[in-house]
């Protein structure tokens, strides 16, 4: 058998009824090693196209990276449906089986703390985007003299800059109204247009950790913030459920003011 | 079994349940994919396969490229240039963090040079802020 190396997706508690996972990196095949009472969700990838200087040299090759990355996460995400599970960076790499072994153990009370914080919840992802300016748009008066010009142009900056104002406020307000049926949440830099494919500005870019319970409860929350955003030049958009990317490792993470 | 979005109110008919339980196509944003899988979740380095120097490498030009792709093409990160995420060209980001990445950009690039390979055992996700101001 040619040669190859271990990866490991995510880790879950050993006790994780898993199976039937799609395919992994390289549609390699997924299955879980037990480390006492930890899990590591992993695949075997082929040292011959997957090892380190595969991985150094193709990190901004989009190409290669996105098959990889999509199969990373649809592994992921497989298990997120019904575990609590611990998303590890892209990629983690191991030499064979007992390394990893050997740091789950080494590491084993840090992923105890994650799996407990993201234990029953899931990520949620809502994002705003600005869609046109506000409904009363400021008109200007025909100017007639200079005198009137400058007023109605002075006129027209303050309505501009306060529906400006208004924006940021009803953002910050969605994101408070989010966050409290929230466990956790996390804010992120908003998305480029480029990258996330809209022509409109995104004002938020949110991510939410949800109780399996408490997802419907959160889902029409945002149907109804998006009802009543659409008449403030607002969109909303709500992905999920997600795997706890944006919750484990990193407990400051949940303090994040509101950018807005 | 991927998420998808989903722009609201537009839910099914059918239910919020529904939806919820709902197996989507693959519809996912390639986006909010790397976003995650390349910037979030946990780093536990075993047996040193890949640097850590790499792996804070690319976490970079990912928030770079998140935040601005102007500014991600002048530092030479341009693989979107091939796909059909290009609607429009946007410099709406943080010029503040941007030039915050940039330098430390700069700084990695410089060590992943001149380093050895590291070769310790490290845990954790990145102390530093993530994507915000």
């Amino acid at each position: 058998m040619d040669e190859t190396i271990v990866h490991a997706y995510g880790v879950v508690a050993a006790d994780e009824p898993l199976s039937e996972f799609p395919p992994g990196i390289a549609d390699s095949t997924v299955w879980v090693h037990s480390a006492e009472s930890l899990a590591a969700i992993v695949s075997l990838l082929p040292v011959q196209g997957f090892g380190v200087a595969d991985w150094e040299r193709n990190a901004t090759n989009v190409r290669w990276l996105e098959p990889v990355a999509r199969q990373h996460h649809d592994v992921l995400q497989h298990a997120a449906m019904t575990a609590a599970v611990v998303p590890l960076r892209l990629p983690s790499l191991y030499g064979n089986l007992e390394s990893l072994t050997d740091t789950l153990r080494e590491v084993g009370d840090l992923l105890q703390r994650d799996l407990r914080r993201i234990e029953g919840k899931v990520e949620w992802a809502v994002k705003v985007y600005r869609t046109a300016e506000a409904q009363n748009p400021p008109v200007s008066m025909p100017s007639t003299s200079g005198r009137d010009y400058l007023l109605a142009r002075s006129r027209d900056l303050s309505a501009r800059s306060s529906a400006q104002e208004e924006r940021r406020e009803h953002v910050r307000e969605i994101h408070e109204a989010l966050g409290h049926v929230s466990a956790e949440y996390v804010l992120n830099q908003p998305q480029d247009a480029v990258l996330s494919g809209r022509k409109e500005q995104m004002l938020l870019n949110g991510a939410y950790l949800v109780r399996r319970t408490g997802q419907a409860r959160f889902v029409e929350l945002v149907g109804e913030i998006a009802d009543d955003s659409s008449t403030k030049g607002l969109s909303v958009e709500v992905s999920g459920p997600w795997p706890a990317y944006n919750f484990t490792g990193d407990a400051e993470a949940a303090t994040t003011e509101a950018r807005t | 079994m991927t998420s998808d979005a989903v722009r609201l109110p537009r839910i099914p008919g059918s239910g919020t349940r529904d939806y919820l339980q709902k197996t989507h196509p693959r519809g996912d944003s390639l986006a909010d994919v790397l976003e995650r899988v390349l910037d979030k979740g946990i780093v536990i380095a075993g047996d040193i396969q890949i640097r850590l120097l790499d792996i804070e490498l690319l976490t970079i030009k990912i928030r770079l490229l998140v935040a601005s792709v102007e500014r991600a093409r002048e530092m030479g990160i341009n693989w979107w240039e091939s796909d059909e995420y290009i609607t429009q060209l946007d410099d709406a980001g943080d010029k503040g963090e941007l030039s915050e990445l940039t330098r430390r950009l700069e700084a990695l690039e410089g060590r992943v040079t001149e380093s050895p390979q590291v070769e310790s055992t490290h845990v954790g996700s990145e102390e530093e802020a993530r994507g915000r101001s």
